[in-house]
């Protein structure tokens, strides 16, 4: 607990967590926003679904951005964040101080784990309060329709978007314990933050073409969009509960290969 | 240095078995159903959609009369949903509910959005989120009146595909060609061949119905020669 108040002491003096933070909080407001200039063309319907939908109520602006933002960028932000924890102290030359005191490798490990979910978290909380506030300035908040074509009250709608985002949260941990396990390899946090999207950019590929597709369950990507089932009625839990239970064995398995390496791991710089 | 790594792919090689292990176990059925005569079970199933018990579940179907793209979705788990009517043809999946005697419900889900069929007595209903619109198809008309029990049977589909079975059964042979795990139940294949003395490029049409509930979870068109279905439609799971 002590490490990882350490540790959130540094996350929140760095500047770079506030980049990522804010590139987060702008995609919200730039939707909104575009969405809001283009609400009296009546020839354009946007892209359709979601996004479409949230023209008419900004309560569907989260779940609207979200699906914007799991494609790419939580991802490039969760890798960035997972590698820079081990493998930026390496590259400040901090780590071989830290660990020359009585403190334990995988407390160290859990410490950079947990700040670097925290991180994420806060990034999607930020996305979250930014689109709703935005989509209520700009439309209003309404009872949502549905995916499947049911009207549900506002509250049952803001929980349906919690959901959705703690899904992805958990989604997301598993591009970041990737990084994190990259970055117990190798000294470079841009190194290790490339190799992390790379994986993630196959998996995207390989899930991509039908030929692949007896793969597919076993590839955590393929599961990241399983949140859209919590948008029909009924509920359609069966992929939400084996993405959950594929995050669940990637991200387990992963950080136990982390700790494996960084346990015994010779830090010479 | 190289002996991390090894323990590090050796663990993940770990993992990757277990799914692939959990997975098969949970695919393969335990038993092995008594033999039956394809009669037998033709009667058993028709029984079985005379009184009929609503049935929900995933299904899947695929059309390889129509050429569709190989990529399922960049960068996204999913396809997109089809937004009319139309687009089911080109196969997909989705969930089914079915109510025999009042209605159907098809929810198809897409990246995005989804596209939902509503069958009843009063007609058909489709709704796309993706267009946001919802189309009302109007049955024929007098079928309300005149000839009420063909849209029931036509609302049913598994009440229809146990009716086409029996038809089709009279020229062609018929046979019980073995056990087979179709949606997680051990379910007896039937497998119907076109009589020799017709020319035709229909190979066989294998349905796979429930060994305990004699329903049919899925209708399989093979073209001759081909070991790869150019038609099918079934379920996924059943709950």
């Amino acid at each position: 607990m002590m490490l990882l108040s350490r540790e959130l002491t540094k996350l929140f003096a760095q500047k770079r967590s506030y980049v990522g933070w804010a590139g987060l909080l702008l995609v919200p407001m730039l939707m909104t926003l575009a969405l809001y200039l283009n609400r009296n063309n009546t020839h354009d319907h946007g892209p359709g679904g979601i996004i479409s939908q949230a023209m008419h109520n900004g309560l569907l602006i989260p779940v609207a951005a979200i699906t914007l933002l799991s494609a790419f960028l939580l991802p490039l932000l969760a890798s960035m964040i997972g590698s820079y924890q081990l493998a930026g102290e390496a590259e400040t030359g901090t780590i071989k101080t830290w660990l020359m005191h009585s403190i334990s490798r995988g407390g160290v490990l859990a410490s950079k784990w947990g700040v670097a979910v925290i991180y994420v978290a806060i990034g999607l909380v930020l996305v979250a309060v930014g689109g709703l506030v935005a989509g209520a300035l700009a439309f209003g908040l309404h009872a949502p329709v549905l995916l499947s074509g049911q009207t549900v009250s506002i509250g049952a709608g803001l929980w349906l978007s919690l959901l959705s985002y703690l899904y992805v949260l958990v989604g997301v941990i598993c591009v970041l314990s990737l990084a994190l396990l990259f970055a117990t390899f190798t000294n470079s946090s841009l190194t290790a933050a490339i190799a992390a999207l790379v994986v993630v950019i196959v998996m995207n590929i390989l899930g991509a073409f039908s030929y692949f597709n007896f793969l597919k369950p076993y590839l955590f990507t393929s599961h990241l969009d399983a949140w859209q089932g919590l948008l029909s009625q009924p509920i359609d839990w069966h992929p939400i509960t084996t993405g959950l239970i594929t995050f669940a064995i990637y991200i387990v398995a992963l950080m136990g290969a982390a700790w494996y390496v960084f346990r015994r791991k010779d830090i010479l710089v | 240095m190289s002996r991390r790594y090894i323990i590090s792919f050796a663990v993940a090689a770990l993992v990757v078995a277990g799914v692939v292990g959990v997975a098969a176990s949970r695919a393969q059925g335990g038993t092995t159903l008594p033999s039956i005569s394809p009669a037998a079970l033709l009667a058993k199933a028709a029984t079985a959609a005379k009184s009929p018990t609503p049935v929900s579940g995933d299904v899947a179907w695929t059309n390889g009369l129509i050429p569709g793209s190989d990529l399922t979705g960049l960068l996204g788990g999913q396809g997109s949903a089809p937004s009319s009517l139309a687009g089911l043809a080109m196969g997909g999946s989705g969930r089914l509910w079915v109510q025999p005697g009042s209605g159907v419900r098809l929810d198809v889900q897409g990246s995005g959005s989804d596209f939902v069929l509503v069958g009843g007595k009063s007609g058909v209903w489709t709704y796309s989120s993706a267009t946001g619109t919802a189309v009302q198809y109007a049955l024929p008309a007098g079928t309300g009146t005149s000839a009420p029990k063909p849209t029931a049977s036509a609302v049913d589909p598994l009440a229809a595909i146990t009716k086409g079975l029996q038809h089709f059964a009279a020229t062609g042979t018929v046979a019980v060609t073995g056990d087979q795990t179709v949606a997680g139940r051990q379910s007896y294949v039937l497998t119907i061949t076109p009589a020799a003395g017709i020319t035709t490029t229909l190979g066989s049409v294998r349905v796979a119905i429930d060994g305990a509930t004699y329903v049919p979870l899925q209708v399989q068109v093979f073209a001759k020669g081909d070991t790869t279905p150019t038609l099918s439609a079934g379920f996924t799971s059943v709950s």
